[in-house]
């Protein structure tokens, strides 16, 4: 690490736990340590770097009257740790909710597998990783031609430690690599992916590259719309939506508390903290290890366990599965003879099918959201055929539990650019809305003025 | 806590020491350390910064500082030469007399007292308070040192959200407490009704508020100072800004109590005034080293309050957050989304609901009854344009 005084992570975690046992409280100690370089390719040549670390010291108090709080600080020093411990000491409080979720975690840190020893020394920066995704990014622009292209690619180093005073201590570290691709006129295209690895030398660029150009090969279709303004439409019952929009909208309900109250879904969502999957963090800022667990079913809901996950969320990531029940049993079918499965099997008369994201906007509180696809089919009397572009628009709630099932093989994709989340949904998923609460729920943007 | 203070002045000092021996010629400096004090997040410290080095063989490197103010033993040269960028940004200017920057209020003593000791004050309770202290630094190697001090508070609505809201750098008086819970008194006693969908009027007003018209011009105007081709873009509509507008939009980082006022820019330059719009319009590039979004203001000549725009037109549609693409073109409309919009008629709320609507900036803003509209607890005021002249071409 870079030559700071200052005190190593287990001085700081000995020192608070000792001031735990002085004043007789549980403490757990969550304490990150992260180094990062970023390097910014623009149309071809190189144009900037820079260069960055982060540090964040959380400790979260539990008095024997069951009351809790948490204070985290990204002041390395003994002084800070120790008013941390100070402070989330004086202010603790009862908190229900957080009890239940710490309680959760330690239930479930019997099912997690041990970490591998990390060391304190970082390995050498991996140049080899910039190199190839400089040279992608070149292949990216031959290919589209010379429009205006914007790769930024980061390679983060994170020192992770969590402690208690039950005597658990959890060390492990882990390297992340991502690459955002920005493109077009206005730059109105962005593609993010990310990686992670235990070691520096495990990163490897080619999974990225090989999601990128599966990405761009579905762009490269000329849009037949462009610069139409999205108009009204009449989207009918069944939707069929692509992974892109099912995993934006299931996040979204994710973040906005949807799958707290089970709405009446057929969907599942499992989440799977496992090394190999590209949004991996290993432990909690609650000082507990993450667990893989089901999260969501028609039975049951975890509800600790996603208060746990969603109210961190922006700090960890991890990452979710999205079970739907299979409609068919196929694999690797074209659009056209998925809706004939569908439509043989009665499923549906008419679809509508929406693919990708043009612009996408969602508010947590109110699990409202509007969305904009790239793509509009509509498939009825056994032919497809395109049509204008169409807002989504309604209540996450209504298109979770609208869900019907599944199709396809299932999709590893990036949610939202810039976190470390991600998930996996089947290539397509079926909606049946309701037609019973059609005018209530169910929002068409339509541009008629009364 | 003393926070990053002394160690930014030492730090200062040893770079001038050691550069000679160290291959570094000029550096540059800002960084800025915010405590936040919050109903829901709680006390939280924060900091960030960027120091520049430029180094004798003429390249320059770029280092991102976070919270604290990090305090180095021995100065990591090596990590520092590592990323090192050939290219040279132009180099940092001589201080300036101390008189040139100006003197605005920006402190408020009781509010920065709160978030040091820890303590929420009682403010009404319907309200969610969110206090914050900031103190920055600019520093250079050409003898520039200078420090300010500001504060925070935004409140808004428990429920309502961002529709009754306050944003300042001073508490509230108790005058303007009581019009707030006034406000919310009158609103909950009108009782609109909530629909998924609030319908739009072509005889109606749109009502932005100085946040969505703020988001309005960054993501319209703002944004395309950072790249050639949005400056290009700028540049080809310079003559729709110059000439046909009734509503002048600057950066006024002098208006006293604003979130956006400064003394002093990142690279250390006196805080000045500067017009995007009309025939004093500044050049791109100043507007790009001054810009901050919530420096926007602007200016027209008609300007009326709120309750009495309200009574005076029919149809009022209260827009008070926008979700619009990150950039997109002034000149070609664009649909925004709202998430809580208020259909007024004849002043009386009777609607309230998410609402997406398409809108030119251009067109919008070379509207001849656009009117200014102020209101307590805003930050500027609020722009309010016919539905007609929003430049919707459909």
């Amino acid at each position: 690490m870079s030559l700071t005084l200052s005190p190593t992570v287990m001085q700081l975690v000995d020192a608070v736990l000792e001031l735990a046992d002085v004043y007789g409280v549980f403490a757990s100690v969550y304490a990150t340590a992260g180094q990062g370089r970023t390097v910014c390719w623009r149309n071809g040549s190189f144009t900037r770097r820079w260069s960055s670390s982060e540090r964040l010291f959380s400790v979260t108090v539990i008095t024997q009257q069951g009351e809790l709080a948490q204070m985290s600080t990204t002041d390395w020093s003994l002084a800070a740790a120790e008013r941390a411990f100070h402070l989330a000491r004086e202010r603790a409080r009862s908190d229900h909710s957080r009890f239940a979720q710490i309680r959760r975690l330690a239930d479930l840190e019997a099912r997690c597998a041990p970490f591998p020893p990390a060391g304190e020394r970082q390995e050498e920066w991996p140049s080899s990783f910039y190199r190839a995704i400089e040279q992608h990014h070149r292949q990216c622009r031959e290919r589209f031609g010379a429009i205006p292209w914007l790769t930024t690619s980061t390679v983060r180093y994170e020192f992770l430690t969590a402690a208690r005073s039950d005597g658990a201590l959890y060390q492990t570290a882990v390297w992340r690599a991502g690459c955002l691709h920005e493109w077009g006129r206005n730059i109105g295209h962005r593609l993010f992916v990310e990686t992670t690895a235990e070691t520096a030398s495990q990163l490897s660029p080619e999974s990225l590259v090989y999601y990128v150009d599966t990405k761009l090969c579905e762009t490269d279709q000329k849009p037949m719309f462009a610069g139409h303004l999205p108009q009204s439409g009449v989207i009918g019952d069944s939707l069929l939506l692509d992974a892109d929009i099912t995993a934006a909208i299931m996040f979204a309900a994710f973040l906005a508390g949807t799958f707290d109250h089970r709405p009446p879904s057929s969907a599942s969502l499992i989440v799977e903290p496992s090394p190999g999957l590209p949004g991996y963090h290993p432990l909690h800022p609650y000082g507990y290890p993450l667990a893989p667990a089901t999260i969501c079913s028609p039975e049951k809901v975890d509800q600790a366990y996603l208060h746990a996950l969603r109210t961190c969320a922006d700090q960890i990531s991890s990452h979710l599965t999205v079970k739907l029940p299979t409609l068919d049993g196929q694999r690797d079918q074209s659009l056209h003879e998925t809706c004939q499965t569908l439509a043989d099997r009665g499923l549906i008369a008419e679809l509508s099918i929406f693919k990708g994201i043009e612009r996408f906007h969602h508010d947590p509180r109110s699990g409202l959201f509007i969305l904009l696809p790239k793509q509009h089919c509509r498939w009825s009397s056994r032919r497809l055929s395109i049509q204008p572009p169409c807002w989504l628009h309604g209540s996450l709630a209504h298109y979770v539990a609208a869900c019907l099932g599944g199709t396809g093989s299932t999709v590893l994709t990036w949610p939202q650019a810039g976190t470390g989340w991600t998930m996996s949904v089947p290539q397509y998923a079926l909606l049946e809305m309701d037609a019973v609460s059609k005018e209530e729920e169910r929002h068409v943007w339509c541009s008629t003025f009364c | 806590m003393s926070g990053a203070a002394p160690f930014v002045e030492q730090f200062c000092q040893r770079l001038l020491d050691d550069s000679t021996s160290c291959g570094i010629s000029d550096f540059q400096l800002f960084y800025s350390e915010e405590k936040h004090l919050g109903d829901e997040t709680g006390l939280k410290e924060s900091g960030r910064g960027r120091l520049i080095l430029y180094w004798r063989d003429g390249s320059h490197s770029v280092h991102l500082l976070r919270h604290p103010f990090p305090f180095w033993t021995e100065l990591p040269l090596d990590e520092w030469r590592s990323v090192r960028c050939p290219d040279r940004p132009p180099v940092p200017g001589m201080a300036h007399d101390a008189s040139a920057y100006p003197q605005i209020s920006m402190l408020d003593p009781q509010v920065a007292a709160w978030v040091t000791k820890y303590k929420r004050p009682s403010a009404p309770t319907p309200f969610s308070l969110r206090l914050a202290h900031v103190r920055q630094w600019a520093a250079n190697s050409r003898g520039l040192f200078l420090q300010t001090e500001g504060t925070e508070v935004k409140m808004q609505h428990v429920r309502h959200g961002m529709l009754i809201s306050y944003s300042s750098r001073r508490y509230p008086t108790a005058g303007e407490l009581e019009y707030l819970q006034a406000e919310t008194e009158w609103y909950d006693a009108c009782a609109p009704v909530q629909v998924p969908q609030v319908s739009l009027r072509q005889n109606g007003y749109m009502l932005f508020s100085p946040d969505a018209f703020r988001t309005l011009i960054d993501h319209g105007l703002g944004a395309h100072l950072g790249s050639t081709q949005g400056r290009s873009l700028l540049k080809a509509g310079r003559d729709l800004f110059r000439t046909s507008m009734t509503i002048s939009i600057s950066l006024d980082p002098l208006r006293p109590w604003s979130l956006g006022s400064r003394r002093f820019t990142e690279s250390g330059s006196p805080a000045l005034p500067v017009k995007l719009t009309g025939t004093q319009a500044a050049p791109l590039e100043t507007i790009a080293n001054h810009y901050h979004r919530s420096s926007l203001h602007w200016q027209s000549d008609k300007e009326v309050a709120f309750h009495r725009f309200l009574a005076a037109a029919e149809h009022v549609y209260l827009v008070s957050q926008l979700y619009l693409p990150e950039r997109f073109s002034p000149f070609a409309p664009v649909t925004a989304w709202s998430l809580k919009a208020v259909r007024f008629h004849c002043g009386r709320p009777v609607q309230q609901g998410a609402l997406a609507f398409p809108c030119c900036l251009g067109t919008l803003l070379s509207s001849n009854r656009l009117q200014l509209v102020k209101r307590v607890g805003w930050d500027g005021t609020g722009v309010a344009v016919p539905i007609g002249e929003m430049g919707d071409d459909s």
